[in-house]
């Protein structure tokens, strides 16, 4: 068992360290809903801008609340948001696509209009766009990724289906007398699951990112909900006086997506083995 | 020929797409321009006054199509909260985005084709791996934590910039510049990231190729091989990538902009977006999305005449 592990470690560290990191983060996230050092929002002036000590590991905030408490409940409000937007913006962009592929013409080019000009917009942008929309907070946090993550999974489901719906099985199942959707889901989609989970993992890596600048421009999660990006944003007024104030946060969006990225990559090399060897 | 009419032919049906998907939501946005620049306390005729002289008691379609006329031809309209036309109110903010955005690009060109090139050299070995993990770690910081972190150590600690501002070019170039100098470095990073894996992966694809087989074998160093033959023949993938990573430049400078307090298009979106200047918004975001796409399209075209294989589809 352990003899497995070890040669998986060495055939493949990204998975292994990918793994690691977003179990870690996890770890943090699920245990903040349970347990945190002290309560997150508790305020005590008199200990204010601390640097860590043994009571405080990452030493308390302006208002003198715990970081280290701060930055497990910022995991699960980052996982939360990035997972959930993925999910929408997969499941959407994946039916699309799927859609798409089997339908062609006049409904793919119109589709594939769409994605071009959802691309033509860089993810922040869009997602501030419709912050200035739907006002500020979770939910249009969630909306904004999830909608700039729609033409991704709808430009890469089409692209990996159209080559499947040529395949002889796909044939052999028409002459059966099977129905697009039933070819779809049963055939298609069975295919080209790999794929879309890779490119999930590496999105949720991005939607933590946006999710961090939006709500270091204000304009993602509101308080009293703890932010990654709010923490950091916070930390920079009062840098010169509490320098450590600014790493914790920043370290943990980093670890967070450099886990979920070396997982995608993992998981890619797991799933197909000729792939590595080209890179 | 036919695949550039085209592909124009594309282009203008998507920015009128743009245009008009932007123009639609930013108009059902709740909210009274009127109310908002008056106040609650403003009378109705005053305000009916207002809306009239803003156009906003005609009809939507009719709206659509001045405002697109206008867009074309140079009037973006007038900023509610400032009273002033936002082309006046674009002018100094491009001063600044651009050459900042110029500036990132040279940094991400000088950091990424060499580190690009010798892991590539090196493919497997020490440098290969540390350049493999250097470009993980610049996908995974987030610029604005990489801003933070360079004003924390060269701001706060060594005082050898400020801390952000900017002093407009008037204070002669060498202030200008050195206040851009950090806000480059931070929006280079994630690019010059990705800009050194697609080195990375496209030179290894070129040494692989016969011709390089036969300039070594006519007696050329491995290292002259790579610089004179292997990285002209890979440049083709890298400048592809590079220009659609000015979509992220332009968004990630809202960002970085932010973070510096520099007076650029991001930060000016920005504050345009707090204050809920609608006018702004909307043609700022067409034309940043404009841009982008005409972008894209000159990088498409020049992609194409590199490469005429592309043409076809």
């Amino acid at each position: 068992m352990t003899l497995a592990a070890l040669t998986i470690a060495r055939r493949n560290p990204s998975l292994v360290i990918g793994f690691l990191l977003v179990i870690t983060v996890m770890a943090m996230a699920i245990g903040s809903l349970f347990w945190t050092p002290y309560p997150p929002n508790q305020m005590a002036m008199t200990l204010r801008l601390q640097a860590p000590t043994a009571a405080h590991w990452m030493g308390t905030d302006p208002f003198g609340r715990d970081v280290l408490s701060q930055i497990m409940v910022g995991a699960q409000n980052a996982l939360f948001v990035a997972v959930l937007a993925v999910m929408i913006g997969a499941t959407l962009g994946g039916a699309l696509g799927l859609a798409a592929a089997a339908l062609r013409g006049w409904v793919e080019e119109i589709f594939m209009r769409v994605c071009d000009f959802a691309y033509a917009f860089p993810a922040v942008l869009m997602a501030i766009v419709i912050s200035a929309l739907l006002g500020v907070g979770a939910t249009p946090t969630i909306l904004a990724i999830a909608i700039f993550t729609i033409p991704v999974f709808g430009r890469l489901a089409r692209g990996a289906a159209i080559e499947v719906w040529s395949k002889a099985f796909v044939a052999a199942a028409r002459t059966n007398g099977r129905g697009a959707l039933h070819i779809s889901l049963r055939h298609i989609l069975p295919n080209i699951g790999g794929l879309l989970i890779v490119q999930a993992t590496t999105q949720i890596a991005l939607a933590i990112i946006v999710e961090a600048g939006l709500s270091y421009l204000g304009i993602g999660l509101q308080p009293p909900a703890i932010s990654w990006g709010k923490m950091l944003a916070q930390a920079q007024t009062n840098m010169s006086l509490s320098p450590t104030l600014a790493i914790f946060p920043g370290l943990m969006i980093a670890l967070a997506v450099l886990g979920f990225n070396l997982l995608g990559d993992g998981v890619r090399d797991a799933l197909d083995p000729r792939l590595r060897r080209l890179r | 020929m036919l695949f550039i009419v085209r592909r124009l032919a594309a282009l203008i049906v998507t920015l009128f797409i743009t245009a008009s998907v932007a123009f639609f939501l930013l108009e059902v946005i709740p909210g009274d321009p009127a109310l908002d620049m008056l106040g609650t306390e403003a009378r109705e005729d005053t305000l009916a006054a207002l809306r009239t002289q803003l156009g906003l008691d005609t009809p939507l379609w009719l709206r659509f199509f001045h405002w697109l006329a206008g867009f074309v031809t140079g009037d973006l309209g007038m900023s509610f909260r400032y009273r002033v036309p936002v082309t006046e109110l674009i002018w100094d903010p491009l001063f600044v985005t651009i050459p900042l955005g110029l500036l990132a690009i040279a940094i991400t060109i000088v950091i990424s084709l060499p580190l690009g090139a010798l892991a590539a050299r090196y493919r497997g070995k020490a440098p290969d791996v540390i350049v493999t993990l250097l470009t993980q770690l610049g996908l995974a910081i987030p610029n604005f934590w990489f801003a933070v972190l360079l004003i924390l150590v060269f701001s706060i600690g060594l005082g050898w910039f400020a801390s952000g501002g900017f002093p407009g070019w008037e204070a002669g170039p060498f202030d200008a510049f050195k206040a851009l100098l950090l806000p480059a470095i931070s929006l280079a990073l994630p690019q010059a990231a990705i800009i050194a894996r697609v080195t990375r992966s496209s030179v290894l694809e070129v040494l692989d190729q016969d011709f390089v087989r036969t300039a070594r074998a006519k007696g050329l160093t491995r290292s002259s091989t790579l610089w004179k033959h292997v990285l002209r023949n890979a440049m083709v993938p890298v400048v592809t990538v590079m220009g659609t990573q000015f979509t992220f430049l332009l968004a990630g400078s809202i960002i970085v902009e932010n973070v510096f307090y520099l007076p650029g298009l991001g930060r000016l979106i920005f504050q345009a977006i707090t204050q809920r200047d609608l006018v702004v918004i909307k043609n700022v975001v067409v034309l940043i999305a404009a841009l982008i796409m005409i972008i894209n399209f000159l990088v498409d075209i020049s992609y194409a005449i590199i490469n005429p294989r592309l043409r076809q589809r």
